[in-house]
């Protein structure tokens, strides 16, 4: 994501990243980043938790305004339950992905028929 | 009651594949400082923009494949979360995104803001791709100039991007 923000803002548009992998953020130098230290799929909030969704986007967005030179700052949110969660799901996986293909992967059978019918070009 | 430490990805990747016999990831690397553009006006009177690399699609439209797919989707701005879609090589990131796509997408905190008055307005469109892309190079000569003609269109000052 840090090659699209620098090609963006070295295009002349302000651009922010909302993540929550502190490394890949760094080593990608991005203009402007916010980091919340939540498990990847979670970068704009906790799940099913509209409160807090709104909190982290609402504060993350406010470094377009309060930032004056490329950096990543941290957004003050924590989540142990959901840190338990995940780690208890990824225990012992040392191979993540999904096997690489060039069919598309639909979430489900009825987006696979609906694609298919070509209900939205 | 704290979080934990953050995560280390790319020593936990390299030292997993490592046990596997699998090549190392090549995470990009920047060697050089960002450019970086103040905005010209605040957020309260700015029109926001935001791509995804979540692999996020929409109910009726095409979903990504896995291999270096450099593809793009808009997403309309309104719609309904109910509608909302992945497809990712990482999809163990996505279990709960699959059924709360806000975790990822924040379509509906942006519109609350934008309600509230704290965002100008938003693009009529967002814009996806899927992030794992094993080459630096299509990922600037493929997805990039894919992403800069869509965003082109949508006449935005500031832009969010969200990766999974």
């Amino acid at each position: 994501m840090s090659l699209i923000a620098r090609h963006f803002e070295a295009a002349g548009l302000p651009t922010l990243i909302l993540g929550s992998a502190i490394d890949i953020l760094e080593a990608g130098r991005p203009p402007r980043a916010t980091f919340v230290n939540y498990p990847l799929g979670f970068e704009s909030g906790r799940f099913r938790d509209t409160t807090d969704q709104l909190a982290v986007v609402r504060q993350a967005l406010t470094r377009f305004d309060g930032m004056s030179s490329p950096g990543i700052e941290t957004l003050p949110f924590e989540w142990l339950e959901g840190w338990d969660m995940i780690n208890e799901r990824e225990r012992g996986k040392l191979d993540q992905r999904s096997p690489r293909t060039t069919e598309p992967q639909y979430q489900n059978d009825a987006d696979r028929a609906a694609a298919e019918d070509g209900a939205i070009s | 009651m704290t979080s934990p430490s953050p995560t280390h990805y790319i020593r936990q990747t390299r030292d997993n594949y490592e046990k596997l016999g699998f090549e190392p990831y090549q995470w990009f690397a920047a060697d050089t400082p960002p450019a970086f553009e103040l905005p010209t006006k605040p957020l309260t009177e700015s029109r926001l923009g935001m791509i995804s690399t979540a692999g996020t699609y929409v109910h009726g439209q095409v979903a990504y494949y896995y291999k270096d797919d450099t593809s793009i989707r808009a997403i309309p701005c309104d719609t309904p979360v109910t509608d909302l879609r992945f497809s990712h090589i990482m999809e163990n990131y996505l279990v709960e995104a699959r059924q709360d796509p806000c975790t990822v997408f924040p379509v509906e905190a942006l519109a609350h803001l934008k309600e509230e008055g704290v965002i100008g307005d938003l693009a009529a469109n967002y814009y996806s791709c899927m992030g794992g892309i094993y080459s630096q190079n299509r990922v600037k000569n493929e997805l990039i100039p894919n992403l800069q003609s869509a965003i082109a269109t949508e006449e935005i000052d500031l832009l969010l991007l969200v990766p999974l």
